[in-house]
């Protein structure tokens, strides 16, 4: 039977061969197969022209979804018919006090004015111009005037003003013309030409719920060319402009998360005349952000259309916190319910910003009030509680053949820390991520496949804590994941902290774990009661510990419990043998305590030896993971950051978190990673 | 069921791509036989690379060496380029020789080619002459 012509194929070859095929069954010309036939040129034709109509349909019917979609106009697009406008470029914000020095014949007010400029240090050899967004006046204290918490933005003002024109604008729509403005910053107003002239401003609405006819409102979108575009109403849905009518658009332009972090600003100019004038940055530049990526824009659409604009379960405050505050790296949101103590009516957030660790209370505040607030249900309370980190310290053994890399062996580790840091950044450093060891070490040897034989790879978990320097009081250090009891030689330890000893002697001490402490019998369970016991038993244990002992209690001739008299101490294994009382058949066996152990905290003098301080600073809960340290006096701290660093391995090699916990490796802490190379043949 | 096969050996047909029209029949004009081998040559012959769309490696480099110097050493390279893209691309002819010779009075090359034809006893002989036009 004759082959029939496929039409299925989009490639350009397949289709020639197909037509070929199909040429195959007549005879009027035989020539289609040579290549320099003038048939085949006519064949070429035609399956260019297959090809390039396939290629374009295809095309098209990618654009028309948003699962498919690529191009940045065609999801902008489609965003749009659910609602949902990408966000701009966002400017980063700083915080600063500016102390202006004057005389005493200065004017008693000075007048920070909107638009004044600050200069930013050098952030990747660029000064950033940051901004004023207000106007502030004051009042002189002594002879200084003093502006306190002035926010600025990076960035520049652009006024844009248009005349509108019903007949070649019908629509009233209007484009921006730069693609890097900060849409948050912007402010819309209109002079009408008749009657009143003063301008009115019109406010940005994102749904109508609340609009009339005579709302002074404005509608803001992306447009074709990523510039966005202003639109106003038709008098239904909002008030429509009146022909000849000015519209005046006010906004910042930005360079966006660059300048993220400039801790450091220098005045721009005069102030009231004078120079003399002192910058302090109460918080650094935080909270820039690059406008909305394609693959972002496909994400947020779909799952903020999910939320239907309310916050109702926890997907929607991660979604809609997402989407209105840009500069998140990760976020993690619980119901008090699963909080450790159940706190019900209450939601907890955590939020890990993209530049810095922490993110300051006022903005915490600001994002309660002015995002979650208005969206949420009635009467939930809101937490923003800060992250807690988890670092990790990756200490690898690595045995390789020297002779298959050409690479030394400070390069091949400079290549191993590399990839643990990829790691990292890959896997964790956000919330509710997991790490397991295995996969880092299958990186690790991933490295240099040629030349590694294998890796191994021992776990440190480490927690830091900032101690009061003023107060006695205890601490909770919480792992939250199982720790492994230590040995002699790998233990609990934590950096240097000064305190006072029982004399009442500042020494430099730290916190350490007392190692195989505390392994004592923690209770026996009664197996068999036994029968015809006339008075209680001895309960004899025995084992590889030392001075644990017990007594039986009998009611009606049976065992009905044994209760432990003394725990005794370094127990690993132990037996527990019932004789006399006069009657016969009860076992029981004990449950070796290795729950808990003990913290001291030492100090080692000039000969080296160890002087205990305290031999009971506080406990270990190796399953919880939760070192609780007793009233404590912490008078400083050696670390230049001021934290006291608590190191231990833990118990398992696959690491997962819960809640506001965010797993890392820190890759300024030299002591993160350690690696060992041993070169073997 | 019996299998029938019938081998029957097919004449070469190719269309005119100049697409003049037959005075008798009104239909197009075809290439028959030995004419459509000849043909073919001549088109992959003029053919440059990248002019096929996406098969660039189909055609040959004359194009470009009718600008290079008119002597002894380009007129080697044209017949080698010229054997060549026969050899490649007509399986149907074979070459029996190429000669190129460097016409200085006329600005171009005057190029001979032998070869014969599969299914045929008797070697043919075409000359054409190459030479750029701007």
């Amino acid at each position: 039977m004759a082959a029939r012509l496929q039409v299925t194929d989009l490639d350009f070859d397949t289709i020639k061969t197909n037509l070929k095929n199909f040429l195959r069954q007549q005879s009027e010309f035989t020539d289609y197969d040579f290549e320099g036939a003038g048939l085949n040129v006519l064949l070429d034709i035609l399956a260019y022209n297959t090809h390039y109509n396939a290629y374009y349909l295809n095309m098209v019917a990618n654009e028309s979804f948003l699962d498919s979609a690529t191009t940045r106009d065609a999801v902008v697009s489609h965003a749009k018919t659910l609602n949902y406008v990408p966000y701009s470029v966002t400017a980063p914000k700083a915080t600063v006090n500016v102390t202006v020095t004057s005389t005493t014949t200065d004017a008693d007010t000075a007048t920070l004015p909107r638009g004044y400029t600050f200069f930013s240090e050098l952030v990747d050899g660029i000064s950033y111009n940051y901004i004023t967004t207000e106007s502030v006046t004051i009042s002189k204290t002594g002879t200084q005037y003093f502006f306190e918490n002035i926010d600025i933005y990076e960035g520049q003002f652009i006024n844009f003003s248009q005349t509108y024109n019903a007949i070649s604008n019908p629509k009233s729509v209007f484009t921006i013309p730069n693609a890097n403005i900060d849409t948050r910053t912007l402010r819309v107003t209109v002079t009408p030409t008749s009657g009143n002239t003063a301008a009115q401003t019109y406010n940005l609405v994102s749904d109508i719920l609340d609009v009339t006819g005579s709302s002074l409102v404005y509608f803001l979108n992306e447009s074709n060319d990523g510039k966005f575009k202003v639109s106003f109403g038709d008098n239904v849905i909002g008030q429509s402009l009146t022909d000849g009518a000015i519209v005046n658009m006010s906004y910042l332009i930005t360079s966006g998360a660059v300048s993220n972090r400039a801790n450091n600003f220098t005045a721009g100019s005069t102030i009231n005349g004078l120079s003399t004038i002192d910058v302090s940055v109460v918080s650094p530049s935080a909270g820039g952000s690059d406008r909305e990526s394609v693959d972002s824009i496909k994400f947020s659409t779909a799952s903020q259309f999910a939320t239907q604009n309310r916050l109702i379960t926890f997907k929607d405050y991660e979604t809609y916190i997402l989407q209105n505050y840009t500069s998140l790296d990760s976020i993690s949101v619980w119901g008090g319910e699963d909080e450790e103590k159940p706190v019900y009516g209450k939601v907890f957030i955590s939020l890990k910003p993209k530049t810095n660790y922490y993110i300051s209370e006022a903005e915490k505040q600001r994002i309660i009030d002015e995002i979650i607030k208005p969206k949420a249900v009635v009467s939930t309370d809101v937490i923003i509680r800060d992250p807690e980190f988890l670092y990790l310290l990756i200490d690898s053994t690595v045995r390789y053949d020297a002779r298959k890399t050409s690479l030394t062996e400070s390069a091949l580790k400079t290549n191993i820390r590399n990839t643990i840091l990829n790691y990292s950044n890959l896997y964790l450093n956000k919330f509710s991520s997991k790490f397991v060891l295995s996969k880092l070490q299958k990186a690790i040897d991933g490295t240099n496949l040629n030349a590694f034989f294998g890796t191994q790879s021992a776990l440190r978990v480490q927690k830091r804590l900032l101690p009061s320097l003023i107060s006695i009081k205890p601490y909770s250090v919480k792992f939250n994941i199982p720790l492994r009891r230590g040995t002699i030689g790998n233990r609990l330890t934590s950096t240097f902290f000064k305190t006072l000893d029982a004399l009442g002697a500042e020494q430099e001490v730290q916190f350490e774990e007392i190692p195989q402490s505390f392994s004592g019998i923690s209770n026996i369970q009664v197996l068999d009661a036994g029968v015809d016991y006339i008075s209680p038993p001895t309960v004899t244990i025995s084992g590889d510990g030392i001075g644990a002992e017990a007594v039986a209690i009998v009611v009606n001739g049976k065992i009905a419990r044994i209760e432990m008299v003394n725990r005794g101490i370094d127990y690993t294994r132990a037996i527990v043998t019932i004789s006399d009382g006069g009657g016969y058949g009860a076992t029981a066996i004990p449950v070796i305590d290795s729950r808990t152990g003990t913290l001291r905290t030492v100090y080692y003098n000039q000969l080296s030896e160890r002087q205990i301080v305290n031999s009971n600073a506080g406990t270990i809960d190796y399953n919880l993971g939760t070192l609780t340290i007793n009233d404590i006096r912490i008078t400083s701290v050696s670390s230049p950051d001021g934290y006291i660093r608590f190191t231990i391995q833990a118990e398992n090699t696959v690491v997962s978190t819960n809640r506001n916990t965010i797993i890392t490796i820190d890759g300024d802490d030299p002591t993160s990673i350690s690696t060992v190379m041993i070169s073997e043949q | 069921m019996a299998t029938v096969t019938t081998d029957t050996v097919r004449d070469f047909r190719d269309l005119d791509l100049s697409f003049n029209i037959h005075p008798v029949k009104k239909d197009i004009n075809k290439h028959v036989g030995v004419k459509a081998v000849i043909n073919s040559i001549k088109n992959l012959v003029l053919t440059n690379h990248y002019e096929k769309p996406f098969q660039p490696e189909i055609g040959s480099n004359v194009r470009k060496l009718l600008f290079e110097n008119i002597d002894e050493l380009t007129s080697i390279a044209l017949q080698r380029e010229i054997a060549q893209v026969i050899a490649n691309y007509e399986p149907r002819a074979s070459v029996s020789k190429v000669y190129v010779f460097a016409d200085y009075e006329n600005n171009g090359f005057s190029v001979e080619v032998e070869f014969s034809v599969i299914n045929q006893s008797d070697p043919i002989t075409i000359t054409f002459f190459l030479e750029r036009i701007r």
